[in-house]
């Protein structure tokens, strides 16, 4: 009995859990992603602290993840948004307009110019 | 840190003696013998205003100068050999009492030239586009300019690429008498990188080919597919190859430092590495990155692309241009209009020119073009037929990783805007030799003021048309055209016009911070510099607007000049300084009832002549490794450090027992000090680790590393006793260091054990057997399946059961079932935990969109 009924204990968590993590896991998927450079105003800022970068986001409505400094004052993130294809770049528009942000620009790949 | 090396560095200069820089200034090109003690009689250039009104002799008479003798040359412009009354008047007294004649329009030395001398590199007669614009006329006059100036051992050209080959031997380390400081690897992204890991000391070019697994690839996908370009070590050789050194090409700058900054890799690069290592090449700190020991004066980027100049990369140029250093760019190949960075505002981009200075096809163009260069172009050929007119320099012959060091020629050839760029970059290093003080907009307007005006025809037939400004990004010009001031600069790139022109002085003008009617406004031209070498020797201070009833100035021929602030209304007041050639320079300042402004600068700066930069000193080089000792289990991996001293020179080179990098046998190591032991322990076990100072290759230090075969392997519980025939034990194993940590269970040796000694499954859950076993006690191992001869043991003893209750095993059963059930809900907790964070990390996921 005793055993049964930790069985069907674990089933119960087991359902719960999945359910659980499979909500978690579609939610989050986004339906787009940029890798941005952002330079914080004023120029020479520090690496913003999670709680700045969190409030740049919400005020964005987007998502954003720091991946590394790009120089002082400037950083690259990753953003991502879940509304649409051009979610991201209306997130990006969104970020220019923060009063934090001097510049955001999608990181974009050069070439040289050569042969 | 920085300060303190730049001290040491500026004091050793005094003492080095073996310096690239100082070893090409002693080479043997012919130059002017140095000055000797003034003559009495002085051999003059004088213009006058009208050759009506007066002639030679009565200026002499005015000036109180013996005319000794004189002859016409053309509209006013006489020789004329002077003897002052004065036996004790300098020449630059001399000049200044003869300029202020009202009659002389100028005056100069005539003086003595000497004949050009090309370098002595055999390739320099291939390099069309050094060479005199008379033979061709986009070639940029180099060897008129080297008369000048061949570089200075202060300058620092920053080269942002693919990295260079520095064994080329027509560049070579500074530290090994050649021109390429250590910089720096700023490509984040590993793949892109192509040497294994993201940012590091190494700018030497592993090769950035890109083949079709590549572009199978997400994150190569939609790149074209090629060899190697070695790109960078192409923009080097034009910036500053070893020049008369009796081999290969010759370069712009012979004196002179490049600072290779690899920012481009397979497939390109991205801005945000671009932009950190243009602020790092300045001299800016950039987190995670040893500062720069060597802040460039010149930015080269021969890169971009077709896009918009984005806000970061503004910023950036804006940052840079505070600091003095100049950003020159490339136009880009597609016909088009100009790409980005070259589009920003403040940087000098270089559209590319034919030999017979018309555009070339490929060139993009537009107004934000400052002047042109010789991009390459190739006519007169047909299939297998040479290439007239390539920008040749120096290359590897590497079809993907590094082969033979060579260069480009007319059957290799080389073209794109990519080698304008560097034509203009070198150009602007020489101009910085002459005259260290130039800020960016003064190096870009005196790049302008000494570029040659482009051709308005072309041999070409039919005629080419004239070039227009882009009207879009589809409005591409991909054949030859007809430059103009608003598509391709100011006009064709020339080094001896532009050096000349960085020779002239630079006024400065210093404005009271308010100014109130009527009251006087002192304006000060002291801050007014003259060119390395040279001296302001004359002020000269005039109303130029209006022309009509002009205020008076006070102090008009002094370097402080007074005004009285008009009531209303405004005037101009121009300051025209003078050096001791007799070269000028004016700044104007307008004043009005409230203010005084200028465009000048308050002082020109007190660089003209670049402090010089040396890298070694005298030998003493000192490299320490740490650990200097390490016990390795193969496959895995030890990190190592190096410290180097007295030298700016940082980075070092990794060998294992002798083998730069290491290989299989003994293990591998990378350019930033992470040892891989080989898959077994080489014989002898011990290996060398060695770091050679990439300033000093006698420099070096060792650490000793001992490989281990084995994986350490550990089993848990290593102790626990049984009841014959009760309940069972799960036993766990783990194996450190290896790709897999799984094992094979055995029971007294016996895989799987059997029922007298007990069973024991693959994922370690062992039955006791029913009885006890011959000696009371089994030994349960793991095994490595990695590596076999890797394991561990516990001694179980097996205990004869005291009562034996069937019941008792189904409570026993139970028990298991409620830690069954407690460990499966554990897992499940587990799972949750390692399934949200999973979940939240999707943010975090690469992507390959924009690349």
């Amino acid at each position: 009995m005793r055993q049964a009924t930790v069985s069907l204990i674990a089933l119960l968590a087991t359902a719960a859990i999945t359910a659980s993590c499979a909500s978690a896991s579609t939610l989050a998927t986004p339906r787009c992603s940029l890798q941005i450079i952002v330079v914080m105003s004023p120029p020479g800022t520090q690496r913003p602290a999670a709680s700045v970068v969190a409030s740049l986001a919400r005020s964005a409505k987007v998502g954003l993840t720091f991946l590394r400094d790009a120089g002082t004052g400037s950083y690259v993130f990753r953003l991502q948004a879940q509304d649409g294809a051009d979610a991201c770049q209306r997130g990006l528009e969104r970020l220019r307009t923060d009063p934090r942000i001097l510049a955001a620009d999608i990181d974009a790949r050069r070439k040289a110019a050569g042969e | 840190m920085t300060v303190r090396w730049r001290a040491l560095l500026v004091a050793l200069f005094t003492l080095a003696g073996t310096t690239a820089g100082a070893a090409a200034e002693s080479n043997p090109v012919a130059r002017q013998p140095a000055a000797a003690a003034e003559p009495a009689v002085r051999r003059l250039l004088v213009k006058l205003q009208d050759t009506g009104a007066s002639g030679p002799s009565a200026l002499a008479s005015r000036g109180r100068f013996r005319l000794v003798e004189s002859h016409h040359l053309a509209s006013g412009l006489h020789a004329m050999q002077v003897q002052p009354e004065n036996s004790g008047e300098t020449l630059a007294t001399t000049l200044a009492r003869l300029r202020a004649d009202p009659s002389v329009q100028f005056a100069e030395v005539d003086e003595r030239r000497y004949a050009h001398a090309a370098p002595n590199d055999p390739l320099f007669t291939g390099q069309w586009y050094l060479q005199s614009a008379a033979t061709n006329l986009s070639a940029v006059d180099a060897v008129s300019a080297w008369n000048t100036t061949t570089g200075s051992v202060g300058l620092v050209i920053a080269e942002l690429d693919t990295g260079v080959r520095f064994d080329h031997p027509d560049l070579l380390r500074g530290g090994s008498s050649g021109k390429l400081l250590p910089g720096y690897d700023f490509i984040s992204d590993v793949a892109t990188a192509n040497d294994g890991d993201g940012r590091d000391a190494d700018a030497s070019d592993p090769g950035d080919w890109v083949n079709s697994t590549d572009t199978g690839t997400s994150q190569f996908r939609g790149c074209t597919t090629g060899g190697s370009s070695w790109h960078g070590t192409r923009v080097a050789g034009i910036l500053g190859a070893l020049s008369n050194n009796s081999a290969g090409v010759a370069g712009l700058n012979w004196n002179g430092w490049i600072l290779p900054v690899r920012v481009l890799g397979k497939c390109g690069g991205y801005d945000s590495d671009i932009i950190a290592a243009m602020l790092w090449a300045a001299g800016q700190h950039v987190t995670g990155v040893p500062d720069n020991l060597f802040p460039a004066k010149i930015i080269n980027m021969s890169l971009g692309a077709a896009r918009t100049c984005s806000s970061s990369y503004q910023l950036t140029i804006n940052q840079l241009a505070a600091l003095g250093v100049l950003v020159v760019v490339s136009a880009g190949n597609e016909g088009g209009p100009v790409d980005s960075p070259g589009n920003c505002t403040g940087v000098a981009a270089v559209a590319g020119l034919r030999h017979v200075g018309t555009k070339v096809g490929f060139s993009s163009l537009g107004p934000q073009v400052t002047v042109s260069a010789p991009a390459g172009n190739c006519v007169n050929t047909g299939a297998g037929q040479p290439c007239l007119f390539s920008i040749d320099t120096t290359y590897n012959t590497g079809s993907t990783t590094p082969g033979n060091n060579g260069y480009t020629d007319q059957i290799n050839p080389n073209l794109g805007t990519s080698f304008s760029a560097p034509i203009v970059a070198g150009v602007a290093g020489l101009m910085t030799a002459v005259n260290g003080n130039l800020s960016t907009t003064q190096l870009i307007a005196r790049l302008r003021e000494g570029a040659n005006p482009f051709p308005s025809t072309s041999p070409t037939t039919p005629a080419p048309p004239v070039c227009h400004v882009p009207t879009g990004s589809t409005d591409l010009q991909q054949s030859e055209c007809i430059c103009t001031v608003q598509t391709c600069g100011a006009g064709m790139a020339n080094a001896s016009g532009a050096v000349a022109a960085a020779l002239r002085p630079i006024a400065a003008v210093s404005v009271p911070a308010s100014v109130s009617p009527g009251q006087n406004v002192v304006l000060q031209g002291i801050g007014s510099a003259a060119a390395c070498g040279r001296s302001v020797v004359a002020y000269a201070w005039s109303i130029v607007s209006p022309g009509s009833a002009p205020p008076g100035i006070s102090g008009a021929n002094t370097s402080t000049a007074t005004v009285v602030a008009p009531a209303t209304g405004s005037f101009t007041v121009r300051l025209t300084v003078t050096d001791d050639t007799g070269r000028t320079d004016s700044a104007d300042t307008v004043v009005t009832a409230t203010a005084a402004t200028t465009a000048a600068p308050a002082s020109a700066g007190s660089n003209a002549c670049l402090p010089g930069i040396t890298l070694t000193a005298a030998g003493n080089v000192t490299v320490a490794v740490a650990p200097s000792t390490a016990n390795v289990i193969a496959r895995s991996n030890q990190t190592f450090s190096a410290t180097v001293s007295n030298t700016g020179i940082l980075p070092v080179t990794w060998q294992v027992n002798g083998v730069t990098g290491g290989n299989a046998s003994v293990g591998t190591i990378t350019t930033s000090g992470v040892y891989t032991a080989p898959a077994s322990a080489p014989t002898p076990a011990t290996v060398t680790v060695t770091a050679i100072s990439t300033a000093l290759s006698t420099a070096t230090a060792s650490a000793q590393v001992t490989v281990s075969t084995a994986y350490p392997v550990t089993v848990s519980p290593v102790s626990a006793t049984l009841i014959a025939g009760g309940s069972g034990q799960t036993f766990s194993a783990t194996v450190a260091g290896a790709a897999s940590g799984a094992v094979n269970w055995q029971v007294n040796g016996i895989t799987g054990g059997n029922a007298s000694v007990g069973v024991i499954s693959t994922t370690g859950v062992y039955s006791p057997p029913t009885t006890v076993p011959a000696n009371g006690t089994v030994t349960i191992t793991a095994v490595a399946q990695a590596d076999t001869s890797s394991s561990a043991a516990a001694q179980i003893p097996i205990m004869a059961p005291a009562v034996t209750v069937t019941a008792g095993g189904n409570g026993g059963s139970g028990g298991g079932g409620a830690l069954d059930g407690l460990s499966l809900l554990t897992l499940l907790l587990l799972f949750g935990y390692a399934c949200a964070p999973d979940a939240r990390s999707q943010p975090g996921r690469r992507t390959t969109k924009n690349r």
